[in-house]
């Protein structure tokens, strides 16, 4: 097969031919804007029977994944995850000969839908009920990957797993600390101050479970106003579930129906409560918002490292090593009373891209 | 100086693009990476201008801290103060351009992350202590104010100026 510099339609008629004996006609191949870690591209396709089929390639960035978690990592997640009948796409295949690939990628199902939600940015209270829907379909996937059973298809193999309740908030600090050791990051006196504050007052957890990671607004797959896919699990780890309660993006902010706040994260997490089989507290909430901005710290710290040692990485990448590490940084300074913090509108601002102008609408 | 500066010639290139190739991109992936390509020109810019002042006066704050440290590593008597001593007394190469700023302010960042990995062996017995309570707040001080000099290399060229990505 031909030699391909990057994935493109080309290189895709030619991979077919070459590893599935397979003649297909591309109609659309398209790379997702948003992704930062890594890449996703959308494959729509014909195979020979002239069925239409879609698909996603996951890969990482010619210079490398943004997140110092491997790729063939997330491939096992995503394999352990459709064994759990969790909404996930479910993964198809791995593939790393260079003789037929870019680099190393992996192929899952494309589910149909999007990260918008119909009607999110809506004004009045008609776009507050989408929102209060959406916040609520979404606590409830969240209840159902904690309530999974993440022994039965081995995820501690792959991502560790806590001794104990009473080890979990330690174990998550070790990781990353074993992360950053890994990697060779810069040394950084705030990630060593933050370390301590959080060993030194480590929580125990309600449980112990599969924690998605990255959650919420911008990550799930919604069609119709239901969640159909729980996406971007490159932050999955074993441990406690308050975790992904501490830093969901979009849906715990503050919903107000007819002058009332009906929604908060306050409210998103007794509801939560109420699907879930054992409840997060607010206490341990509180405790892994400062340690779930410790451990993207650390990721970013990482992207410095891949933006440093290579001109292919991209400007998606310098931009998360500056401004977007910055940003964390004065966060976490705050929280310990050491710097002021960020203005709090700069987050709804990071989460802008050129492709959501309706967004700006939101109230 | 040389004229055009750096910061002039990259106004121009910033300015080029915007005017004369953003509106030619019809891509979403396109103008998606023109985005944040106008931010980080502009980040660039200020760095150029700013950097140099922010790292020599991190490098004279580290300075300063680090000698705090080392004289109470010793009146602590705890036998950690020797490597550190070492870290001061090392020769300085000339600080002129700003790789050399940067990598003595790292050299010296790194023994501060050392100081604070003994000074946490040590809180068990000296945690009461007074000059060690007086330590632990100026490596606080120390990074709150680093944060806040690195912040002026941020927010101007980033907040409120659209989307990034």
């Amino acid at each position: 097969m031909h030699a391909f510099a990057d994935f493109c339609a080309g290189w895709f008629v030619d991979y077919m031919a070459a590893r599935h004996a397979k003649a297909v006609t591309v109609d659309r191949f398209e790379r997702f804007t948003r992704g930062t870690s890594r890449q996703t591209w959308f494959v729509h396709y014909h195979d020979g029977q002239g069925a239409a089929r879609s698909v996603a390639i996951r890969t990482d960035h010619p210079a490398g994944a943004g997140d110092p978690t491997s790729l063939d990592q997330e491939f096992a997640i995503y394999d352990r995850l459709g064994r759990l009948g969790l909404p996930t796409a479910r993964a198809l295949y791995w593939e790393d000969d260079p003789a037929l690939c870019p680099r190393p990628f992996f192929v899952r199902e494309l589910i149909e839908g999007s990260w918008q939600v119909a009607g999110y940015a809506a004004p009045g209270d008609e776009g507050a009920r989408v929102r209060l829907a959406a916040a609520q379909e979404h606590m409830r996937a969240l209840a159902a990957v904690h309530d999974a059973d993440w022994r039965a298809v081995g995820f501690a193999s792959i991502l560790g797993a806590p001794e104990d309740e009473a080890d979990a908030a330690r174990f998550y600090v070790r990781r990353q600390l074993a992360l950053l050791a890994g990697f060779g990051a810069e040394p950084q006196p705030l990630l060593a101050e933050v370390a301590r504050v959080l060993l030194e007052s480590a929580p125990p957890a309600g449980r112990v479970s599969l924690c998605k990671g990255t959650n919420g607004l911008g990550e799930e797959v919604f069609r119709d106003g239901r969640l159909v896919a729980l996406s971007d699990w490159e932050e999955a780890w074993v441990g406690d579930p308050a975790s992904d309660l501490a830093m969901v993006q979009g849906f715990t902010e503050a919903i107000v129906i007819g002058g009332e706040t009906v929604w908060d994260l306050d409210r998103a997490l007794a509801f939560y409560n109420t699907r879930a089989a054992v409840p997060v507290s607010i206490e341990n909430v509180r405790y892994y918002q400062l340690a779930r901005m410790f451990g993207r710290l650390v990721m970013f710290a990482y992207t410095t490292t891949v933006v440093r040692r290579s001109a292919d990485a991209t400007v998606r990448q310098s931009w998360t090593a500056t401004e977007v590490q910055h940003s964390v940084k004065r966060v976490l300074a705050h929280a310990l009373g050491l710097a002021e913090g960020p203005d709090p509108a700069l987050f709804e601002e990071l989460n802008q891209s050129v492709e959501m102008p309706a967004q700006e609408s939101l109230p | 100086m040389i004229h055009p500066t750096c910061g002039e010639v990259l106004a121009t290139v910033a300015a080029s693009f915007t005017r004369e190739i953003v509106p030619e991109l019809t891509s979403i992936e396109a103008r998606s990476s023109a985005a944040t390509i106008e931010h980080l020109l502009r980040h660039v810019m200020l760095r150029i201008e700013e950097e140099g002042e922010v790292l020599m006066r991190d490098v004279a704050r580290l300075d300063g801290l680090l000698s705090q440290a080392a004289d109470w590593l010793d009146e602590s008597g705890s036998g950690a103060a020797g490597a550190l001593r070492a870290v001061l007394a090392h020769e300085r190469a000339d600080l002129w351009t700003l790789s050399r700023q940067g990598e003595e302010a790292l050299r010296l960042r790194g023994a501060l992350v050392t100081v604070q990995g003994q000074l946490d062996a040590l809180a068990e017995d000296w945690s009461r202590d007074e000059g060690y309570r007086a330590l632990r707040s100026a490596i606080g001080a120390y990074i709150g104010a680093q944060l806040m000099d690195e912040a002026r290399l941020i927010g101007p060229a980033f907040s409120g100026r659209g989307p990034r990505r």
